[in-house]
């Protein structure tokens, strides 16, 4: 769908409006404006990039489907990422091989200290519980506060604290034991 | 300050979230507590290894504008849809659906007993070939 001119410079707020009145074309521009950040929310989540857009698809397919619930509490792009995240969560569960992207890891040969190290970290995220890999992994790997977290999640901020000290504190475990063995 | 409260300045402090006196604090009791300050050294090193782990970003792919467009015209047209009409039927004028259905029913046994093969199917279930065993 191409885009709407009228549609490029006006707020999310006018762009819901007019899609509350029946104006898809201002839904498919709330689609283009906030793909981008959705798809970084969701991509540490999953197996493979064909995964991360399936989960941002859906969740804005479920955005279109739940508008009427959607009171602005959260912004419009919040909103969405959290229907993708969980969106996400559901479809990592998926048996599929790690998606091995650590720097210098090309598959052949022996690896990279370095790369051998950031792979063993990450698995041990992957390992962790989804309700401490959702925040550990939205604070160090996209840079996020615990607040803003809170807002994404819908949790309250002390258990987002809670969460990550723990989810870390576990993460810290998995490594001491991975280099024991 | 003691050992739980400094705690819970570590996790503030861990989720990007203490003031800069909040942090004071937390400092001026690692400088005293031994435990806490190695609990803190552990923690803000395991930070600081996830941070460095993270995986490369996604290349930004294709515009999906295309297909979620795509995929809520299908949903408005398709058999979600028709299975609403339906659900509105049964729901608005239920005694009229169930006949209409029963007739349905009735109809399709007629026509398939009409038919040459399942006219001998029902002589075989009937009992009896038509050799006399």
């Amino acid at each position: 769908m191409r885009p709407d001119s009228r549609s490029e410079h006006a707020t999310n707020h006018d762009l819901l409006q007019r899609v509350r009145g029946g104006d898809s074309a201002a839904f498919a521009e709330l689609v283009r404006r906030h793909q981008a950040a959705v798809l970084s929310l969701v991509a540490p989540f999953v197996h493979s990039p064909e995964d991360a857009e399936d989960a941002v698809q859906e969740a804005f397919v479920e955005a279109w489907r739940q508008l009427d619930r959607f009171r602005g509490e959260a912004s419009f792009r919040t909103w969405v990422g959290r229907i993708a995240i969980y969106r996400a969560m559901t479809l990592s569960k998926k048996p599929r091989p790690l998606m091995e992207n650590a720097p210098g890891w090309d598959g052949e040969g022996p690896q990279l200290p370095d790369a051998a190290e950031a792979l063993a970290v990450r698995e041990a995220v992957l390992a962790l519980p989804e309700d401490f890999r959702l925040p550990v992994v939205l604070r160090f790997w996209r840079d996020m506060s615990g607040r803003e977290i809170a807002e994404l999640l819908g949790w309250e901020q002390s258990t987002v604290w809670t969460r990550i000290y723990r989810g870390l504190e576990q993460v810290r475990q998995n490594l001491e034991s991975e280099e024991r063995s | 300050m003691n050992c739980s409260e400094a705690k819970r300045l570590m996790q503030m402090a861990l989720a990007g979230d203490a003031s800069a006196a909040e942090l004071a604090r937390l400092d001026a009791h690692l400088a005293e507590c031994a435990a806490c300050a190695r609990q803190w050294e552990a923690l803000s090193g395991a930070a600081a290894a996830l941070t460095s782990a993270q995986p490369e970003p996604l290349p930004q792919g294709r515009d999906l504008s295309g297909a979620v467009m795509a995929q809520i015209a299908r949903e408005a047209n398709g058999p979600t849809a028709q299975r609403s009409w339906l659900a509105e039927l049964l729901g608005s004028r239920p005694l009229q659906a169930a006949g209409a259905v029963a007739a349905t029913v009735v109809c399709a046994v007629i026509l398939w007993l009409a038919a040459p093969g399942a006219q001998a199917l029902a002589m075989l279930m009937g009992g009896g070939t038509s050799n006399g065993y």
